[in-house]
């Protein structure tokens, strides 16, 4: 039979762990164009998951999908096709939890033959799941259960006598549900926003291993390799990504710091007076030996170092990328660069999410600080912004959940809620995820988008901040940076385009290079479909409709769209003295505005049925 | 008898596989790196890449030519690559076991050996895969080589391993 599905590859596979049957399924193609791929399709997965049950989903019940998707661009010849995605219910928040990797994965997963992974069921035993094409066996891991996501790795490659398979595992942190464990993908490659790796873990389900010698068909062979090749060459020239490739996201370091973005010791401060040390070009010039790419990729934005003194010498880890820069450094007070990158490889290889695991730590200093923990709540060590020993010493017992650990394995809403005096007002998250090492008290849009993503506080949703900085908007208008006029409007349209974007899956870096329009010409000509600018992005809205349906059966309502506290009440400094918070009232006021722009309930927080069905989404009763 | 071929720089392999991806369209026209006459193999943690290629060894008769029981093996007039004749090949494998560093390959549907052929055409006076190289990592160029004294992959990513944290770990 002619292989009709253009783009992709056609099958979605279903492994039920509980009973070890596997189903592969021809995917139905009407219906995944009407929300994309990626990101887009496996919403709708998802709830069609939840609608089987027909209520909330219990993260850590044997129903609770895990699924891994690829998107139409997935594992094409265009230069960063290397994105897959999970999604799922997320341990920690509760809701929608779609996160996203690089590496060699999800090419390999289409080589493999599956656009689509549903993983349903727990093992009774650690297992993990080989997929070698059409051939899936449910194998034992007893003897990796424990190992870290670098052991497990090669001892899978030794194991089945191929340094070519790819391996998606936890660590001892997922083991352990942790709830912001994260899953590792091709060694360096982590989903670890929303702690899906707690949900491999509950699943006892060490790994995926997957082989493919199969290949992506594209619709206008000719065309899209003419145009990728021309896209490619747009990537090489841009001078931009001449900058990430020489010094990676931590380029943006000391801009971040300079323009007062840079969250300081639990988001107390916005600007550190050590970011210098930790910038892309300090990384650059005493830790990197080796560039490396995610497939296809030309841009070879992510680097591996060795640091070369001090107590933790002789250690080989990769990054330190900006977010993990911030929320391991700066805001944990932490200015040395060596010991950054030491807490980096750890949560790394342990199987942590670095931004909730430092933003949870920098909550739990300052409680002692304060007098909220006493000596004996935190394990008798000597917590201190800055004291990057006992930092690092925490961060292990967060992956085995020993003593203080067991409280922040839990992220920091729940610990905050269980520890109390106060101790909320400074715990810095949206709907219990933590928030990254973006500032919003001086770029006000960003808190409307944290305070609105699908997933909790996520900086990869929307990044109006440079609308914020004085950049024109699409319109043409330059907002107050400080106030709230215009900042709805770009910051929904950010997030639909996003959701779309995330669909294909687009890379971030190269979008900025090709552009929307571009992508969509990639698209269509990937597929044979016939989306037009308008239509994609309103598949983006509908994305985010579905998404925000999903967690409000997940019991998420109006008053969860806000900030901490310390956001509304405590200031920071910035230029000339000026002190600054983000006034709740100014919250509100935008709040209510991006209510107004999405069709949503002002009361609620609800999409109005007329939106959904304005959306095709009147399927949904919420 | 000096010729060319595709000499590997591992230092500088990030790992990207565009070289597979070319080699694949080059011979298939889609992008299908299980069929690639050049394979990136990863070592250390992620940290090593090692671009696995065949080098067109410079001796009389290569080792994979060496146990060919149909004598299928012959030296390319224009390149002087190493070419297997396909319709003799019966598919026995004993090249792909003789080849020291592990650059022959056995098509798992055709039941073919197959290798790098140095793709040169009309059009082009470089190997799509080494065109397609952004990181150095790979060059069309003369040297010396012969594959019985080679290093396996595993040899090398180990001693470039050592070479890069010398002194260090």
């Amino acid at each position: 039979m002619k292989n009709i599905s253009k783009g992709f590859v056609g099958k979605i596979l279903e492994i039920n762990l509980s009973n070890h049957k596997t189903q592969i399924k021809p995917i139905d193609l009407e219906e995944v164009k009407k929300y994309i791929g990626g990101k887009g399709y496996a919403t709708k997965l998802l709830w069609d998951c939840m609608v089987a049950k027909n209520a909330q989903i219990d993260v850590l019940d044997p129903a609770n999908p895990l699924i891994f998707a690829t998107g139409p661009l997935t594992g094409t010849s265009l230069p960063p096709s290397a994105r897959a995605c999970v999604v799922s219910i997320s341990p920690l928040t509760g809701i929608y939890d779609d996160s996203h990797v690089g590496g060699h994965f999800g090419p390999e997963m289409k080589f493999a033959g599956y656009d689509f992974i549903i993983i349903k069921g727990n093992l009774e035993e650690p297992g993990y799941i080989f997929i070698n094409d059409d051939k899936i066996e449910i194998k034992s891991a007893i003897d990796l259960w424990g190992k870290d996501v670098y052991e497990t790795d090669e001892l899978l490659k030794r194991k089945h006598k191929d340094r070519r398979i790819q391996v998606a595992s936890i660590g001892p942190a997922g083991e352990n549900l942790v709830r912001y464990a994260s899953i590792t993908f091709s060694l360096h490659h982590h989903a670890a926003r929303g702690g899906l790796g707690a949900v491999m873990g509950a699943k006892k389900l060490k790994a995926i291993v997957v082989k493919g010698t199969g290949y992506i068909d594209v619709n206008d062979l000719a065309k899209f390799e003419e145009f990728s090749d021309e896209c490619a060459k747009s990537i090489n020239a841009d001078i931009n990504l001449a900058t990430m490739k020489k010094y990676g996201t931590g380029r943006s370091i000391s801009w971040s710091n300079n323009m007062y973005l840079y969250p300081t010791r639990n988001y107390q401060e916005a600007h550190f007076e050590y970011a210098d040390n930790l910038n892309g070009e300090k990384q650059e010039e005493k830790l990197w030996i080796q560039t490396k790419a995610c497939f296809g990729c030309s841009i070879h934005c992510s680097h591996m170092g060795i640091i070369n003194e001090g107590p933790y010498k002789g250690t080989i880890f990769k990054g330190i990328e900006y977010e993990v820069s911030d929320l391991l450094g700066a805001n944990c007070g932490v200015g040395d660069l060596n010991a950054v990158a030491y807490g980096n490889m750890l949560c790394d290889k342990l199987g942590l999410d670095a931004l909730s695991t430092g933003s949870i730590i920098a909550w739990a200093i300052e409680c002692y600080q304060k007098g909220i923990l006493d000596k004996k709540d935190v394990s008798d060590l000597d917590l201190k912004f800055g004291n990057y020993i006992d930092i690092n010493k925490l961060i292990r017992k967060i992956a085995y959940r020993q003593g203080l650990g067991d409280l922040l394995a839990e992220g920091v809403k729940r610990a905050s809620k269980k520890t109390g005096r106060g101790s909320e007002d400074f715990a810095m998250h949206v709907k219990g995820l933590e928030l990254p090492g973006w500032g919003i008290r001086s770029a006000p849009s960003m808190g409307l988008n944290y305070a609105t993503t699908d997933r909790g506080g996520c900086h990869q949703r929307a990044f109006p901040i440079s609308y914020d900085l004085g950049a024109k908007t699409p319109d043409g208008k330059i907002l107050d940076r400080f106030g709230t006029e215009g900042k709805a409007k770009v910051t929904k349209s950010q997030q639909d385009a996003t959701a779309s974007l995330y669909s294909l899956i687009a890379c971030d870096f190269s979008t900025g290079t090709l552009g929307t329009k571009r992508l969509i010409k990639l698209l269509n000509l990937a597929t044979g479909w016939d989306y037009d600018e308008k239509e994609f992005i309103k598949t983006g809205e509908k994305i985010w409709n579905l998404s925000r349906v999903i967690n409000f059966k997940n019991g998420i309502s109006k008053k969860d769209d806000t900030l901490p506290r310390r956001i509304f009440k405590d200031k920071i400094s910035v230029d000339y003295g000026i002190k600054t918070n983000l006034p709740e009232e100014n919250f509100i006021k935008m709040l209510n505005d991006y209510y107004e722009k999405r069709g949503w309930d002002p009361k609620t927080g609800k999409p109005t049925p007329r939106k959904l069905d304005e959306l095709d989404l009147g399927f949904c009763e919420i | 008898m000096s010729h060319k071929a595709i000499l590997t720089y591992p230092e500088g392999c990030t790992g990207c596989r565009r070289c597979e991806i070319a080699c694949s369209e080059h011979f298939a026209g889609k992008v299908q790196p299980s069929i690639s006459r050049i394979l990136i193999l990863n070592f250390s943690e992620g940290l090593i890449d090692i671009p696995l290629v065949c080098r067109q060894c410079e001796v009389e008769v290569p080792p994979c030519w060496k146990v060919c029981p149909k004598n299928c093996f012959s030296r390319d007039k224009n390149t002087s690559s190493v070419t297997i004749n396909l319709e003799e090949c019966i598919g026995c494998g004993k090249c792909v076991k003789a080849c020291p560093i592990g650059a022959i390959f056995l098509n798992s549907e055709t039941h073919k050996a197959y290798k790098c052929e140095l793709c040169i055409t009309e059009n082009s006076s470089l190997p799509p895969c080494v065109k397609a190289c952004s990181c150095n990592a790979l060059e069309y160029g003369e040297t010396p080589f012969d594959a019985s004294k080679e290093s396996t992959p595993e040899k090398i990513a180990l001693s470039l391993t050592k070479k890069l944290i010398g002194g260090i770990k």
